[in-house]
């Protein structure tokens, strides 16, 4: 009777500590993706492009409805120069660019639903904080970028804010 | 008489139990000292790859690019808007960038080189030109992933 509840015992103590410990290597080797110094000066460069050469207004009006805006087309309704943002895309392996309100609280889920973005992006807004507590930024904007890696197989994400 | 302590058999179970633990904990402790060693050299290269990015890249961003030169294929010269000039050269024989005045040597891990290739790009489009530097470091244990030095900076024409 003793070694049943030892065993018992012991075996939910190492059920407990796997099942706690096996997501956390998970997720350490999923942020890993997140935020490295290459996605963050390409969504830095992103952000030059929207504030140089980005028809501000038309950006504004597209995130006020709809909450984002997907920039990955180079869209001539929001850039004036198209070739520069193509090339930029290019020569950064830039896979997917979006720009968001500032604070992603009503922003995440129409996103995920919408079908334009790959789980892995997905994953990476779910990590995002949502930003709801700076009230008074209400000028700032948010691009969210997505590098393609290539034969390397894999993705890394950044964020910026942009204040327009 | 009244008999204490283990039988002989107690024990021998005792003595496989804990042998079958041992046994399978060893590939475990193994297999994490391995994931430790391989992390190690993956933290030193990464140390080394972001401080020599953000070194170069503050310089391209806030003094800003005036004009870019070719001097061969492992170096690349820019003058910046405040008329200074830098070169960034890279000599694999030596395990080592060359940026401005300085020398930055590979972390000493053995088996870690500079790969071969084309390390600069110089693209004009239109008004545009796009440098691209692309420095490719290469380990046995780190073939997974993308760990080059790789930097973008496009900068408006002013010649």
């Amino acid at each position: 009777m003793e070694s049943l509840i030892v065993s018992v015992f012991v075996m939910a103590l190492f059920t407990v500590l796997y099942t706690n410990v096996f997501p956390l290597i998970g997720q350490y080797e999923r942020r890993e993706n997140y935020d490295d110094i290459d996605s963050k000066y390409a969504a830095h460069w992103v952000r030059k492009m929207i504030l140089d050469k980005g028809n501000s207004v038309a950006l504004k009006n597209s995130i006020a409805q709809h909450g984002y805006s997907v920039l990955t087309s180079c869209d001539s309704t929001f850039f004036q120069d198209v070739t520069y943002c193509m090339n930029l895309r290019e020569k950064m392996n830039i896979d997917q660019m979006v720009i968001t309100s500032y604070n992603l609280t009503d922003v995440k889920e129409p996103m995920k639903s919408s079908g334009t973005f790959s789980i892995e992006f997905q994953d990476y807004l779910d990590y995002l904080p949502n930003y709801a507590t700076d009230l008074d930024k209400q000028a700032y904007y948010r691009v969210i970028i997505e590098v393609d890696h290539g034969s390397y197989n894999y993705k890394t994400f950044g964020t910026i804010e942009v204040i327009m | 008489m009244k008999k204490n302590g283990f039988t002989t058999i107690e024990l021998l179970v005792c003595f496989i139990v804990i042998s079958a633990i041992s046994v399978s904990m060893f590939g475990v402790v193994m297999h994490y000292k391995e994931s430790q060693q391989v992390e190690s050299i993956r933290s030193d290269l990464l140390t080394y790859k972001y401080n020599l990015t953000k070194t170069i890249q503050d310089d391209l961003i806030k003094i800003g690019v005036e004009s870019v030169t070719y001097n061969q294929l492992t170096s690349i010269t820019f003058t910046f808007k405040d008329h200074t000039t830098k070169t960034l050269s890279v000599d694999r024989d030596q395990y080592l960038i060359h940026y401005g005045d300085t020398d930055y040597p590979l972390p000493n891990i053995d088996g870690l080189e500079i790969d071969q290739g084309t390390y600069f790009l110089i693209e004009p489009v239109d008004t545009t030109t796009f440098v691209t530097i692309r420095i490719p470091f290469v380990h046995p244990d780190l073939e997974n992933r993308d760990y080059a030095l790789f930097i973008v900076h496009p900068y408006t024409n002013t010649l």
